[in-house]
């Protein structure tokens, strides 16, 4: 156990070093130049000062030296600078990460508190009214891309019932209620595709567990069905599911650089979409960095709990 | 129909394969599989050598070493005088033309989307064999050697019972008339009735085209009726080889005997069988000496020490040969 | 030879006129037509045919686990109480408790999540109202009583950690775990070797001695009849064709599809060059039935007689659904010729 748990987080590490080497050349494609970026506005900029500037970020080097001097710091956990004002862009990114990790996990909330027992509906009355009702909603759900169902949502509370969000954010330990309603549509917005595949993959899964041999023994045993649906088959079919949602980690994170935006939430997505239309290098690599690490931690997480949930997998390599 | 002086059609000597022997980045040296441990088979031309064994015992492994559709890990193939492991690819191509395999389960080797006609001429077209018009005209001769109606050529698989699925088997396996067929349990999952005549048509077929079959199956009575000599194997190696009619009266080898005593019979009523102690171990970790002995009743001093060899035993020409010490001219004490 | 009804001597399990209908993609289509079985207590009754004969569909039927399927007709009784159209909650007290099933397949019939330990204290404690550590007793107790060595350790392994022979002991564990009246065994040892086999066969011999359980054995395999029953029904497309005590089906079947079948099966002395008498052809599929007799089509002793729907009959001590014993038509004569 220890082994696989040791075997996958150095897979995890790997890849991330493999993400941080391919945005950093990625970046430097591109267009546009930081320094003229911002240096243009002033008037009567020479090029010494332009030239200036380009030494104090560093641009003037080689890209492969910038390269060496970006994995020097990132080994010692340092991102760097920003090339905005100067703090460090770890700093910068911890100001705001806990604004997305709210909303990430909010969305997965709702995305597992609906999508669970929608799924276990379905499957349990497969080819019932309910079924091809969920069924058709979870399609809906899966193709209506994140920040337009937003805008749906908005438009129509406004001009239903007259309620808009809150404009101001408030962090949720100055305010928390206010916080939560602020977060309420956004979250919905992102969590609704993981609800649809929650809901989708537990049906099919859990329906391919229902016909399997051993549900039947259990069944022969005199079993209830809420031990042979929710103990037996439920355990087997949360493989799947959890591998889903380990992928729908990922469309979240990139769907917060929208929303947040949408709805005005300091985050790690308002921050990159900030720093990209800067050309600020350090914090979209430093913001592109944190978002891989969540991703890859969180399908670490995903592999081990693989190994919690199933057997075979926990005593691979110690064979009997 | 055996050709007794040609030279044999297969020759196999000392086949091993062992399985993940390779050490991972992170996964700690095991011992392999010792799936194959040292093989040494003839197949003469127009024989069926039966093989028989349980699960486990590497026979499939074996079949499948000897097509060369997995790469031995040690010893040599022989197939009509040219060494298999030493051909080139596309000599190797030209030779699988005279080697076929059928399956246990037809129609889950066959693409579901392709007819009947399809399935039956589609080896032809990657031996280059004949034009369109002739293949089809093949296919027709085929399904008429293995008794289905020509009419069959334009349906799908799914649409053929098990019984009538391998017969479109075998005669897939026909169609670039090998020399060898090995067929790997090709009758075990069929019912009784069907299996007959399954049996009846392999038979038939062989008398008409002369071929050998290589007969790989765990039920030592289908084995047994339709081989000329039978291999028993046990855990990667033969235990026993001998003439099919000796396999069923005289069995020599303990695990034979074992073999032999545990086949109910439908003749003896209410006759519980005296099984066999134990079950097969890992082939990772075969037992010292001989195989067997853990298992065996008549283990004598020596046999958990000296591994057996297979020794040619009885007068001079007979084909049995045993791997036990209680037949060694010279005993292990 | 039919069991008497409404006597003392009620037979434990009595399936009278049984039909099952699955609904399928293309229709209904009926898997068992007309079956009469009963199985008398700590009685071995063999129901023996081929692929699709409907044995197990029979065993699913009377444990109320059809799934698409429903009984459309006849009735069955269990213990003198017909359970024929029992709702799911009243089935799941006789489940396990009074009738236990084992199948076919060890390697997938366990749930590979959970510890052997862990399903049999389930299987045990869906019936008794007993703490863990009680059921964790009767898991190692039951352990023991298969045959499984070192019970107290292997209550902890998971089924991938087994062999399959001992995957199928712990299935026999699990469906004892009750002590149940009747043991329905669907092809228990098909998946396992011929060693492993006996020695499993063995096993629900010993069982059956020492706890009285009845034994309602579907194979296909006429040696394992030969070994285990005392009567032995045998099924073809959907129907019985012919019951009996086992000696008297082994020795002197007298329908021909039982001759056929019981020919058709290599022994160590069958001639290695003669051919194999097989049965002509295949089974009808269940959507295209004969209206007369389902055999007929591939049966040598055919005649128009056959175009007719043919009952099962009661014969001096057995039932054939075949109108020529009746006939008094050189029924053994022909028999002993056929069979050489």
């Amino acid at each position: 156990m220890l082994l696989y748990a040791g075997r996958r987080l150095t897979y995890g590490l790997l890849v991330l070093a493999l993400v941080a080497t391919l945005v950093f050349l990625i970046i430097r494609l591109i267009p546009g130049d930081v320094v003229r970026l911002q240096l243009a506005d002033a008037p009567g900029v020479t090029q010494a000062q332009i030239d200036q500037r380009t030494t104090e970020l560093g641009l003037d080097e080689p890209v492969l030296i910038q390269f060496g001097h970006f994995v020097g710091g990132l080994v010692q956990g340092d991102l760097g600078t920003s090339f905005d004002d100067g703090r460090p862009v770890t700093t910068k990114i911890l100001e705001r990460l806990p604004a997305t990790l709210e909303l990430g996990l909010l969305a997965i909330l709702f995305g597992v508190l609906f999508g669970v027992p929608f799924g276990l509906i379905s499957a349990i009355r497969h080819h019932s009214l309910i079924d091809n009702v969920m069924r058709f909603l979870a399609v809906i759900g899966m193709s209506l891309p994140n920040f337009w169902l937003a805008l749906l949502l908005i438009t129509f509370l406004a001009l239903w019932f007259g309620w808009s969000p809150p404009l101001v954010y408030a962090s949720p330990t100055e305010n928390l209620s206010q916080n939560l309603i602020h977060m309420l549509l956004p979250a919905i917005a992102l969590g609704a595709a993981t609800m649809a595949s929650i809901a989708r993959m537990l049906r099919s899964s859990l329906l391919e567990v229902l016909g399997s041999n051993f549900i039947r023994t259990i069944r022969s045993r005199g079993a209830s069905e809420r031990v042979v649906v929710l103990k037996h088959a439920g355990r087997s079919s949360m493989i799947p599911v959890f591998t889903v949602l380990g992928l729908q980690v990922g469309s979240i994170l990139g769907g917060t650089v929208i929303l947040e935006r949408i709805f005005a939430i300091p985050g790690m997505g308002s921050l990159i979409f900030e720093a990209v239309g800067q050309r600020d290098y350090p914090v979209i690599l430093g913001c592109v960095i944190f978002y891989g690490a969540i991703f890859i931690f969180v399908n670490v997480v995903v592999d081990l709990l693989y190994a919690v949930i199933d057997p075979r997998i926990r005593y691979e390599g110690a064979s009997a | 129909m055996i050709v007794p002086d040609a030279a044999p059609l297969v020759e196999a000597h000392g086949l091993v394969k062992h399985f993940g022997d390779g050490k991972g980045l992170f996964t700690p040296q095991r011992p392999p599989v010792r799936a194959v441990d040292g093989v040494s088979l003839t197949i003469k031309r127009g024989e069926t050598l039966g093989l028989v064994g349980e699960s486990g015992s590497g026979k499939s492994t074996l079949g499948r070493l000897i097509l060369r559709l997995i790469e031995p890990t040690s010893g040599s193939v022989t197939f009509d005088g040219q060494d298999i492991a030493a051909l080139s690819k596309s000599r190797l191509t030209q030779l699988r033309k005279r080697m076929q395999l059928v399956f246990q389960d037809p129609v889950s080797s066959f693409n579901p989307r392709m007819t009947i006609a399809q399935v039956l001429t589609e080896p032809m077209v990657v031996h280059g064999m004949g034009d369109r018009a002739s293949r089809i005209r093949r296919a027709k001769e085929l399904l008429d050697l293995v008794g289905l109606p020509s009419y069959a050529l334009e349906r799908y698989p799914h649409q053929f019972s098990g019984g009538q699925a391998q017969r479109i088997g075998i005669a897939r396996a026909l169609s670039t008339d090998p020399d060898l067929i090995v067929c790997d349990e090709a009758v075990s999952a069929l019912d009784v009735s069907v299996q007959a005549q399954v049996l009846n048509l392999l038979k038939e077929v062989q008398r008409e085209l002369g071929l050998s079959y290589l007969f790989i199956a765990h039920d030592l009575n289908v084995v047994r009726y339709i081989s000329d000599r039978v291999c028993v194997m046990y855990l990667g190696k033969l235990a026993e080889v001998a003439h099919a009619d000796d396999i069923s009266a005289r069995p020599r080898h303990p695990y034979s005997q074992a073999l032999m005593a545990s086949i109910p019979s439908p003749d003896a009523h209410h006759q519980l069988r005296t099984p066999l102690a134990g079950e097969i171990p890992s082939p990772r970790r075969p037992p010292s000496g001989c195989r067997f002995h853990p298992r065996c009743s008549q283990s004598i001093d020596g046999c958990d020490r000296d591994e057996p060899e297979l020794l040619t035993i009885g007068a001079p020409g007979e084909v049995s040969s045993v791997a036990c010490h209680l037949f060694d001219p010279a005993p292990a004490r | 030879m039919r069991a008497p009804t409404g006597s003392a001597n009620e037979p434990l399990l009595r399936i009278e006129d049984l039909h099952v209908e699955f609904r399928t993609g293309g229709g209904t289509v009926e898997a068992l037509n007309a079956v009469d079985l009963w199985i008398d207590a700590g009685e071995t009754v063999a129901i023996v045919g081929e692929s699709g004969s409907g044995k197990s569909v029979t065993a699913l039927a009377v444990l109320g686990l059809l799934g698409n399927g429903r009984v459309s007709g006849g009735r069955i009784t269990w213990n003198g109480k017909d359970i024929t159209g029992a709702s799911n909650s009243e089935m799941r007290s006789v489940r396990g408790k009074e009738i236990s099933v084992i199948f076919q397949d060890p390697m997938t019939s366990l749930d590979p999540l959970f510890t052997i330990g862990h399903q049999l204290v389930e299987a045990y404690r869906i019936h008794h109202d007993v703490t863990k550590r009680q059921a964790r007793q009767r898991a190692v107790e039951l352990l023991d009583l298969v045959g499984i060595p070192e019970p107290e350790a292997k209550v902890k392994a998971y089924p991938h950690q087994l062999s399959g022979g001992q995957r199928q002991r712990v299935m026999i564990a699990g469906a004892l775990a009750c002590d149940p009246r009747l043991l329905i065994a669907d092809e228990p040892t098909t998946a396992l070797d011929v060693t492993v086999e006996a020695q499993v066969l063995a096993l629900i011999r010993d069982l059956q001695d020492r706890t009285g359980v009845g034994l309602m054995l579907i194979t296909h395999d006429m040696g394992v009849v030969a070994e285990m029953a005392d009567r032995v029904v045998v099924f073809y497309a959907g129907q019985v064709v012919e019951a009996g005590t086992a000696d008297e089906i082994l020795d002197r079947p007298q329908h021909p599809y039982t001759r056929a079948l019981l020919d058709a099966i290599p022994r160590r002395d069958t001639p290695r060059d003669q051919e194999m008498p097989a049965i002509p052809g295949a089974v009808p599929a269940l959507n295209d039935m004969p209206s007369g007799c389902r055999f007929a089509t591939r049966c040598s002793e055919a005649g128009p007689e056959c175009g007719e729907p043919q009952p099962l009959r009661d014969l001096d001590r057995r039932q054939v659904r075949c109108w020529r014993p009746d006939e008094g038509h050189g029924v053994l004569e022909p028999m002993v010729e056929v069979a050489r």
